[in-house]
């Protein structure tokens, strides 16, 4: 009865932190394999990722929530969400897991694909303009 | 020995490990589980006195955890503190929703944790695992037995006094007005009837049926004699009740006004010498000055709730301890204690009151009679601070 009213979410970990993003946004779970970093990209891109034969970028969201991991490897996996057609990759410090929960519950940390592409986008613009200087 | 039985579901090992080393250290019996469905099988098992969950995990989530738990024959009576790092609106949604005792914020220092863990034990030994509507309606129903029964006294007591009243003013005058008594009793039917009847004769019923009382008095007496006997009663328990309240409410403020008068050097107590606020004293001056007159005794700070106590022998430490970590170690005596583990506490407690600079402080003099404690190992204030400097 419930369950139906429950919203699902993704959890994945960065540092000692924990996001959720809605179900719905996330296409799959990967295990980095290979990663090619860009040259002059903005520092919370990682790098390009090889995905089902295209290559999307991975974030690094500890860069953009000025988040310290403390004694972490580095993260192996990652979460591929889809943000109005288009790809990221989000890395994961832990094992994404799905959780279910009334939606009257407020969680902080939830992030919104929308939310998140426009936040990128915004902290890329200064950084473009440096670089067009 | 150990002061309870915590069992803590988080699926962050990190948050595990510092849970249980910091809950351990203070003398909890600590279990943990990585996620809701691992903790509900080690709850029945262990039957904790506690549970600490966390709300995102995977497999069942801490709102679930709560749920199960309160259906569960065996561990619905078990309080559980919601651990999260979500935001104050779920620990409130989850107060309310599922009936968590309390809850915790993510990240959190270890002493808090324990201070919360402490508390919130504390809370349910008082109340034996009440719940909250219980506690509600228990003193609901205190109140009113309250609110029922002072009335009925005061009423009681407000009754015979007025009664009283006007048996001595009625006596009095019932002596002197023996004959005009029987005219008046002569007249008794007629203020019934005038006040009944007549309107207009008003002012002379009301003043009759004052006077009209009198002829009935012997027997009124008689009643009133017997009245009074439960009036003595009641006055011996409103005198009991009395010296009750002044006794507490008396040794409370003479405690209150001696401090106060010692504070201010209006009495001249041989064993006082000392005191203030740490905000006009530096600690270290405090050690310094009990240090340079080698004086004897204890000296107490009172920080944020926390005691401390310091015994000075020639203006020496022998050792110093907190309320805290005194019910850390068990309350033993000093003793039990070696001298490295006095040092230490006293490492310990020197080094947190150091950190705070709003409290008060007394220094007493005092002679110790134990012999033992001459023994014991000294420490000058200043090879204590120095080592806690660095």
């Amino acid at each position: 009865m419930s369950e139906e009213l429950q919203k699902s979410y993704c959890v994945f970990g960065i540092g000692e932190r924990e996001f959720l993003i809605p179900k719905e946004n996330v296409i799959q779970v990967l295990e980095i394999i290979r990663i090619f970093p860009i040259p002059g990209s903005p520092d919370y891109i990682v790098g390009a990722l090889p995905v089902k034969g295209k290559i999307i970028p991975a974030i690094d969201l500890a860069k953009v929530y000025n988040i310290e991991r403390l004694n972490y490897s580095e993260s192996k996996l990652v979460v591929i969400i889809d943000v109005k057609g288009e790809k990221i990759g989000i890395l994961s410090d832990t094992t994404p897991f799905f959780v279910n929960f009334e939606p009257d519950i407020v969680v902080e940390d939830i992030i919104e694909p929308d939310k998140l592409f426009e936040k990128l986008k915004v902290s890329q613009k200064p950084s473009e303009k440096a670089n067009d200087k | 020995m150990s002061k309870g039985k915590i069992l803590l579901v988080d699926d962050s090992p990190i948050v595990r490990k510092l849970a249980e080393v910091s809950l351990q250290e203070a003398g909890y019996e600590v279990y943990t589980a990585s996620d809701g469905e691992e903790g509900l099988k080690t709850a029945e098992t262990v039957k904790p006195d506690l549970i600490l969950v966390d709300f995102i995990m995977p497999k069942i989530t801490g709102s679930q955890f709560c749920k199960f738990a309160k259906e569960n024959e065996i561990l619905k009576d078990i309080p559980i503190i919601l651990i999260t790092g979500k935001g104050e609106s779920v620990g409130q949604a989850f107060i309310e929703k599922y009936g968590v005792l309390d809850y915790f914020m993510k990240p959190f220092k270890s002493e808090d944790l324990i201070e919360k863990v402490e508390s919130t034990l504390s809370r349910i030994s008082e109340f034996k695992y009440e719940t909250v509507e219980e506690e509600i309606k228990k003193v609901e129903d205190v109140l009113l037995s309250q609110e029922i029964s002072l009335p009925e006294e005061i009423q009681e007591i407000s009754f015979d006094l007025t009664e009283e009243i006007k048996t001595e003013s009625s006596k009095e005058e019932l002596e002197i007005t023996e004959i005009q008594e029987i005219k008046l009793s002569e007249e008794i039917k007629e203020p019934q009837e005038l006040e009944e009847i007549k309107e207009t004769q008003e002012i002379e019923s009301i003043e009759i049926p004052e006077e009209a009382l009198f002829p009935s008095m012997p027997e009124e007496t008689t009643k009133l004699e017997e009245a009074i006997k439960p009036s003595d009663e009641i006055d011996k328990l409103i005198e009991d009740k009395l010296r009750e309240f002044s006794e507490k409410i008396i040794s409370v403020v003479d405690a209150s006004v001696e401090s106060a008068l010692k504070k201010y050097g209006l009495i001249k107590d041989s064993s006082f010498i000392l005191s203030g606020f740490l905000d006009f004293f530096k600690l270290e001056e405090i050690f310094n000055l009990i240090n340079s007159n080698k004086l004897t005794g204890i000296l107490s700070v009172f920080v944020n709730g926390i005691a401390y106590e310091f015994m000075f022998i020639e203006g020496q430490i022998v050792y110093g301890i907190s309320t805290l970590q005194k019910q850390k170690t068990g309350f033993k005596l000093l003793n039990e204690f070696s001298s490295e583990e006095i040092k230490q506490l006293t490492l310990e407690a020197l080094s947190s009151l150091r950190k705070s600079q709003h409290g008060s402080f007394i220094f007493e003099i005092k002679q110790f009679s134990d012999f033992n404690l001459f023994n014991k190992e000294r420490y000058s204030p200043s090879e204590l601070f120095n080592p806690v400097i660095h």
